[in-house]
Order: C-alpha cells, then structure tokens, then sequence
C-alpha cells in the first residue's frame, strides 16, 4: 500500500502513468489495457477501479462522466484526468527512484547469502 | 443484450447492477460490456470471453462492498475496528491449538448455562399463563387437609377477601369407545375453575354455571394432548357425545396446549356440582383468587378466621398454635415448590463451571500474553499508539468470545433437544422449554460477562508487560516470580472445584443412602397392572368381587407368576384415600382425637406378593367376605398411635365422624412408605376388598421371569376375561419406586457430572500455570542445577510452589461450602449439609488431583539439562 508521504505505491504508479500515457479521454477499461500492454501481464479491472477509487481520494485523480455509446449499453463512461497533485505525485516517484538509483550499476551488485 | 446467446453474461452484469450503487449510471458494467464485445469476445472467442467476464465481475465485488459499507465505517478515532479485527482473526488462526482450546472451552461451559437456564426460564421464571398469576392461591396444600363442597362453600361464604373460591378434587376418566379404552387423571372442578384462573380453552367453552346443576356431570374438557392423543386434533370434537365411566357425556372444550393444569397429570375436566349432596364423601381441595389490593397476609387472616368460626360452629375448638398453621400460598410457588430450589442449585453449578472456565481462559491468555509482550514492546517502539494495540489484542478477546458463544448456544440447543424427551415426568411444564430469545440473551450476556471476565486483564498485562520491556531485553528471559495472578486464578478456581465437588459429594451420599432405605417392602420382582372395570357390567358389588376373583385366579394359573395380589392404591403411585379412626365408640372431646389414617382395600394375596412384613395376627383370607364380621390389618405406626402400650389384636377400630362402621383388627403389618422414601410412614389401615369392593384395583403379582413377558401375559389373561376392561400399567414396581427418587437421582448424577467438570477445569488450569512457571523458569532451575541441586529436589519445590494457591484455595472453598450448606439443606436425606467426612475427604480428593496435575511439569523440570538452558540462552 502506499504510504502517506506523497509517493504513489508500485501498482498506483503504473495506473498513473497509464493515464498520463492515454491523454485521450482515459477510463478504466482503457487504463487496464494500457497497463497489461506496457507491461505484458494480466490486470483485474477490479484492481483499476480500487486505485482509481484509492487515488481518487488523495486527489491525484479527478473524473468526470461522459454518456456512453450503444456498445455500452447506453451506460455513462467514467473520464479519469491527472489533477497537479498527481503529476507531483509521479514526480516525486521519478526523484525517489532517481535518487534510489544514483550511481548504482547493476554490474557490480553481488548478491548476499541471508544469514539465518 | 443479456439474452443474446453471445453476448455477456446477463446474471454478472445484474450483480454489477445491483451492487454498483453508488455509481448509479453504471459505470462498471458499461466498460465491461464494451471491452467484451469491442476486443474480449472477438480476440478469445464467446466462452472464454464470457469466463473472463465472470472474473472480472467477481474481481470486482470486494471493492464494490467496500464503498457501500464505507458509510457506516465502524471504530472511533484511533481505531479502525475493520482492519483490528482482520489482523485479529490473522493471529488467532496462526495458533490453532490454543485458539480451539479456549473457545471449545467457553462453549462447553455455555452449553451447560444455556441448557440449564433454559430449563430454569421455562419453568421458573416464565409467568404461568394465568392472569394476575400473583393473586392465585391455594389454601393450605396438604394431603391429610381436606374439606367437603358443603364445608367449601361455607368458606366461601364466610370469606370476604377472595374475588372467588373454587373447591377441586382428583378424578378419573375413563374413555371407552373410538378404539381402546384409557384411564385418564384429571379435575373435578367448581365451574368457574378456568375463569378464576383467568384462561380459555383454544376450542369450545368452559365450565358455564348452568353445568354443574346436574349431578352426575353431563360435559368434559380436555386437554390439548389429550384432544391429540385420542381425538386426532379433531375440531369437530367439541359437541360430541362420548362415553366416559360408562355415561354419555359432552366434549365442550379443549384447553390450549399452553395451559398449564394446576396438577401436572391432568387431562380432562369435569364441573363439581352446585348441590353438595351427590358428592358428599369427595374430599377436596381449595383455590381461590385474591381480590386487588388484598395481601396474601390479610387473606391468609381472613382465611383462619373463617375456618375458626366455621369450626366452632361446629363445636370444635381449634387452639390459636393450629389456626396459625394452616396457610394461605400462592398457587404457582406450590406447584414449583419442589423444583424451585434443584433448578436454582443446578444454575449455580453451571455459573461456578462458567467461571471457573473464565479462570482457564485467562490463565491461558495470560501465558500467551507474556509470549507476546516482546512482539507488543516491537510494536509500541515503532510508534503504534498504546491504545491501538490493545484494541487489536481485545479485538483477539473477542473472537474467541464469539466463536464461544456461538458454538455454546448451538449445544445448548442440542442438549435442551436432546434431553426434551428425557425430562422427569415430576417436572412441571416441561413444554415451556426451550432456547428462545430470552435464553439467547441470558447466553449473550453471560458470555460477555464471562469474555470481560477472563479477557480484559490479560490484555492489560500484557500491554503493560510491553510498554515495560525495553528492545534490548525483548523476549529475552526476563526471570519474575511466578505470576500472582495465575497464582490467584489457581486459588479461585480451587475454591470453585471445592464448593462444586462438596456440594455433589453430599448430593451422591443423599442418593445412596435413599437407595437403601427400606421401603417396607420388596419391590424388585413385582409388577403391577391398574384394572378398571367396565362401567355397567360390575356395578354389583358381588359382580365386582367375581371378577377380581377370576383376575387372582387366571393371573395366579400364569406360570412364571408366583403369587398375585391387589391393592387400591400402589405404595409411591398417586392417590390415596384418608379418613378418621378413633379406639373408642364415644364421640371424642376434640377432633384431634380421631387419628386420620389413609385406607387401602386389599385383594387376598396383596402382602404376600409384595413381602409386606407381617408383624402380629393374620392377614386377609377367603373367609373374609360381605358376610363376614368387618376386619382390618393396621401398620405399626397406627397400631402405636391408637393402642399405645396394648396388644391391639382383636381391638375395635371406629371409622367416620360417627364412628358408624367398627372394624376388627386382625394383624399388623410392617410400616410402608407410602408417599416416597424421604417420607416417612404415617398411619394406614387395610381392608379387605370383599367387604369393601371399590372399583379400580391394582393388580400386583410377583414373578421369576422376564417382567415384560409377565405384563404381556398379564394383560391378555385379564382381557380374555372381558375384552371391556381398561388397562392402564405402572409396569414394574421397583420403576415406580425408582420414580420417586428420580429428583434425588437427577440432581445428583448433574452435579456429580459437574463436579468432574470442575475438578477437570482445575487439573487443567493447576497444570497449566505449572506448566508455564516451569517453562519461564527453565534458566534459573538449569543455574540451580549447575551449581549442584538434585533433580529430585527441584521436582519437590516445582510441586511445592504448585501447591501453595491449591491448599489456599481449598481451604477458602471448604468454608465456602459450610457457609452455603444451608442451600443443599431441604434436598439432602441422611447427610447433614455439614458432614465432617465429606468436607475432610473433598480436600484431598481436590489434593491429589492437583497433584497429579503438578506431576509432569514437575518431572519436566526436575530433567532439565543446564548445559543445553544455558547455551540456548
């Protein structure tokens, strides 16, 4: 889960960044399919929703309703945007990992036997 | 679209609807639907694609839930009781053993609760279905007080303080016709019986005014089991005429299953006439309802002084010392008198077990708790508010509370299921038993109590253990003394076992010693059949005499019958027939004179059949008929009373208020108990049946063979005479006599039983905080044993401290025990409440078993290796 610094936990990050990726009128439905086409495995829409619903609260998300089309059986289509908190949002996840990076080259990391 | 054999599946997106509420337009289900026909169905193909659908949907739900339960978020700031309660059950179901332990234990011990309160709700504390059930009173309930209708309604007369004063006496019905005949009891009742009572019947009427101007009685009303049992709830049943003792009379009601008769065997009602002439030799009994406003005080006042103006009337004088005995009590507190105080022992019992649950419980808690206090000390040092951990751990408490209540309530429903068919027929309503809401909530409440009990200080401890502990030191063996408060759970719940295991000891001995009273006769190998007489046939008294003759005779021809016999009334069975008796022909100054005896009539071959010693003179022979001088046979305590110091064969015995009838005694019998065997024998005369043919008889014959085969034999021997006779069986005698003892028999084998429980908590609770000291203490006991202590010794110290909060304990309950004995007083026989014996031998009945529970705590620390202690240290 994500703590209550400001920094979007793993799973909050990706939807995050597929909503900024989809900039055309994103929903949920296109949210998972961009997340499962970016990173090749399967997501619950259940999952979306939650941290739509999750993000929603922190304010990094705001959304709007737009009627839906016949495919959908007339139903409304749920618009997600980022709001400038949740730009910040990402922005501080960027620097986290920059920083957490920095000057780390994957070459030289051996990896340590746990001690029991 | 739902319809459409490819399209999505119609049932998934209906529970979408229904619980996406929140966003009324409906969302979800639009994306769903639009994701399975623009790329799902068309990529995998209509099953799969409806699969993914499903999964989807039920992904889906949790989060769904969530935001309709959202509004009504439970917890208080500080407190997110959903998420405590979620890591709550987590730790519970990562120790499986103790978990079940602690909630088997709590329900067991709720079992008995509810099972026990049930029956004390059903038959105590529910108010009888009677209006102003406060008011309702009985005159002096005494088998030898009895009154005539005349002298009944110069009571009422004479009395200003009843609303009404209805006489009533026992009967028999017996119904032939519609199939086989049946014997049933029931009342003989003024006609305003239900109305005083303020009931009813569920079909028909009740007793009218205008009934009992005829005598014999011309209607009926039965009982609702009665109207089951022989009528087949036939509602046509009110109106019909049906033969009862050989008349037609009229069903006119039906009383609801509900009702409650003022005597538990009763199933039909007949109206007493208004006229006392046709049932001047009836003896009765008094009702009557209080008017408002009127004490059972200034009733039971106005009750006396009627009588004493009723009797000098009469020109008897009554002293102001027998005036003051006859009482005036509440009908309900008769009728439960004698299971009042059973039930609430019993009650007791299973509250002690309760608590001495709670006390295992804690104990156990405890122990884990001190396990923990490192893990709670990581938690508070991270910053977790104090008050955060303690809802978690409470939140613990409360499971296993719960799981404890549930599991408890369901057995009690199942023991209160299974024993409801296997009540004492003594207990009165029966059928008021059962586990409805009042019981629920008495097992709730209980069971709170009992959580708060053995939950909350636990918790405290184990807190405060956890604040106190530094990281440093966290899990790391911190030696204290052994626990105070184990030590004081040690000591409470011997105290309980004590008190519980004194009670059932002195309970078991009242049992024994009633098994071997003598009942002044020999009931093993006898049995008994009640024969009634068609009604009509045998109305000559010599008509009659043939046929018990005929009876003796072909029953007696049986051949694993050895002798056979009959009496009116069986020793230990209802009813009985009581009259005055004095020595001497001239009217006695005082009525106190007259010794007031209950009469038996006897068939030949009554005392033989059932060994009824015979003391002096002879028993009844053949010669002994209608045309022969009266005779009786007296038992010992009459032949006392009337002839104290004399030889009392051959002595006159005058019968009646005018000494009408005088009999010859010819033989004294040993004393019967004829009430039950806590009773003892009062005074009793025999006559023989041919000079006295009454019409129903028990017919006793004793026999060497397999007593079913005899009763069998009996009854077909009987109704081959004249298939018209109603039979009805006590079956065995030594059953009938086993019933009066039942009550004794119940509660003690109860309370034995809970007495084991008890003694089984404390073995366990002793071993357990044993168990745990040793265990804590495994450093300090491999020290002493490197620095040269023997094994034997450490065992002997181990056993030792165990002791201390047992002999404690004990000794607090033995005089627990002694201060409440007075409880047990009224239900013991032969066992003083206070019997040095029993409360010198519980102490070290309860010694041992602790003993044997410190044993193997003891051998294990008695074993431990110091060098293995002090490397894992």
């Amino acid at each position: 889960m994500g703590g209550d610094d400001g920094v979007p936990g793993s799973f909050e990050e990706q939807v995050l960044l597929a909503v900024a990726h989809l900039g055309e009128r994103p929903y949920g439905m296109t949210v998972r399919r961009e997340i499962e086409a970016r990173s090749g495995a399967a997501v619950s829409i259940g999952a979306v929703y939650a941290t739509l619903d999750r993000m929603h609260g922190k304010g990094w998300i705001a959304s709007a309703f737009e009627t839906g089309d016949d495919a959908r059986g007339g139903r409304a289509r749920k618009i997600v945007r980022l709001t400038p908190e949740g730009v910040e949002a990402l922005r501080k996840a960027r620097d986290l990992h920059s920083r957490m990076w920095a000057g780390l080259d994957l070459g030289s990391v051996t990896p340590t036997e746990e001690e029991g | 679209m739902s319809g459409r054999s490819d399209g999505p599946p119609g049932l998934a997106g209906r529970l979408l609807d229904l619980l996406d509420r929140e966003e009324a337009r409906g969302t979800l289900r639009g994306d769903l639907d639009e994701e399975y026909e623009r790329h799902v169905r068309p990529k995998l193909g209509t099953r799969a694609a409806r699969r993914w659908y499903w999964r989807q949907t039920l992904a889906s739900v949790p989060r769904l839930l969530g935001r309709r339960v959202r509004g009504v978020r439970f917890g208080f700031r500080g407190f997110n009781a959903a998420g405590d309660l979620r890591r709550a059950l987590r730790a519970l179901t990562r120790r499986p053993g103790a978990t079940t332990a602690v909630v088997l234990t709590f329900a067991l011990a709720l079992g008995a609760n509810v099972s026990v309160f049930s029956v004390v709700y059903g038959v105590l504390l529910r108010p009888l279905p009677w209006a102003d059930q406060e008011r309702v009173v009985r005159v002096h309930p005494d088998e030898l007080f009895y009154i005539r209708l005349a002298g009944a309604q110069r009571f009422a007369r004479e009395v200003t303080s009843f609303a009404s004063v209805v006489p009533w006496g026992r009967t028999l019905f017996t119904f032939v016709g519609d199939g086989r005949g049946e014997e049933v009891r029931g009342g003989l009742v003024q006609w305003d019986h239900f109305r005083m009572l303020g009931v009813t019947p569920e079909l028909g009427r009740g007793f009218r005014e205008e009934d009992a101007r005829s005598w014999p009685y011309d209607v009926v009303v039965l009982s609702h089991d009665l109207w089951v049992r022989r009528f087949g709830r036939d509602p046509t049943v009110v109106g019909r005429r049906v033969d009862i003792n050989g008349r037609m009379r009229t069903v006119i009601g039906v009383m609801a299953r509900s009702h409650v008769p003022i005597e538990a065997d009763w199933e039909a009602w007949a109206p007493l006439p208004l006229d006392p002439e046709g049932v001047a030799g009836t003896a009765l009994a008094i009702n009557a309802r209080l008017r408002p406003g009127v004490s059972i005080d200034q009733g039971a006042r106005d009750m006396r002084r009627a009588f004493r103006t009723i009797w000098a009337e009469d020109g008897e004088t009554t002293t102001p010392d027998e005036l003051a005995g006859i009482r005036l009590v509440r009908l309900r507190d008769y009728m439960l008198g004698d299971v009042t105080k059973p039930l609430w022992v019993l009650m007791g019992g299973v509250l002690a077990i309760l608590l001495l649950a709670c006390a295992n419980v804690a104990n156990l808690l405890l122990a884990q708790g001190e396990g923990r206090s490192g893990a709670v000390a990581v938690q508070l040092s991270l910053g977790a508010p104090p008050r955060r951990v303690a809802a978690q751990l409470l939140a613990e408490t409360a499971f296993l509370a719960l799981g404890g209540t549930a599991l408890g309530l369901w057995m009690g429903w199942a023991i209160v299921h299974w024993a409801s068919t296997r009540l004492p027929a003594a207990l009165p309503r029966a059928t008021d038993i059962g586990v409805g809401l009042p019981v629920i909530a008495f097992g709730l409440v209980a069971m709170g109590i009992a959580a708060v009990l053995a939950g909350v200080y636990p918790v405290v401890r184990t807190l405060r253990s956890g604040l106190r502990h530094n990281l440093g030191a966290a899990g790391r063996g911190a030696a204290e003394r052994p626990g105070r408060a184990a030590s004081l759970l040690v000591a409470i719940e011997s105290a309980l076992a004590c008190v519980l295991v004194v009670g059932a000891a002195l309970m078991l001995q009242s049992f024994r010693a009633l098994r071997h009273v003598d009942p002044g006769f020999e009931p093993e190998g006898a049995v008994a059949v009640r024969v009634a007489p068609p009604p009509g046939r045998y109305d000559e008294d010599g008509a009659r005499t043939g046929l018990y003759d005929r009876i003796s005779e072909e029953v007696g021809a049986i051949p694993t019958v050895g002798s056979v016999g009959g009496i009116m009334f069986l020793p230990m069975s209802s009813g009985g027939a009581w009259s005055r008796y004095r020595a001497t022909a001239t009217p006695p100054e005082s009525p106190d004179d007259a010794l007031v005896a209950s009469f038996r009539v006897v068939l030949p071959g009554y005392f033989e059949t059932l060994r009824v010693r015979r003391l002096q003179g002879r028993s009844f022979g053949a010669d002994d008929d209608g045309e022969a001088p009266r005779v009786a046979i007296v038992n010992e305590t009459m032949a006392d009373r009337l002839f104290p110091g004399e030889d009392p064969l051959g002595r006159l015995v005058y019968r009646g208020p005018d000494a009408q009838t005088a009999y010859t005694v010819v033989g004294v019998v040993a004393d019967v108990h004829q009430a039950d065997l806590k009773e003892p024998s009062y005074p009793e005369i025999y006559f023989p049946y041919a000079q006295s043919p009454l019409s129903r008889m028990y017919v006793v014959a004793r026999t060497h063979g397999d007593a079913e085969a005899v009763l069998a034999a009996m009854e077909r021997a009987i109704l081959a005479l004249d298939g018209g006779i109603v039979l009805s069986r006590p079956g065995m005698v030594a059953d009938v006599v086993g019933a009066t003892v039942a009550d004794t028999r119940i509660l003690s084998t109860l309370l034995g039983l809970l007495g084991l429980v008890a003694l089984l908590l404390g073995a366990v609770g002793i071993y357990g905080v044993t168990a745990h000291a040793v265990s804590r203490r495994r450093r300090e006991i491999g020290i002493r044993m490197a620095l040269g202590a023997e094994g034997g010794r450490v065992a002997l110290r181990t056993v030792g401290l165990g002791m201390v909060p047992v002999a404690v304990g004990t000794l607090l309950g033995v005089a627990g025990a002694v201060a409440g004995g007075r409880v047990l007083s009224g239900l013991l026989f032969d066992v003083a409440p206070t019997d040095a014996a029993t409360l010198l031998a519980v102490p070290l009945v309860l010694g041992g078993t602790a003993l044997i529970a410190l044993l193997v705590p003891a051998v294990r620390a008695s074993t431990i290796d110091p060098v293995r202690t002090l490397r894992d240290e």
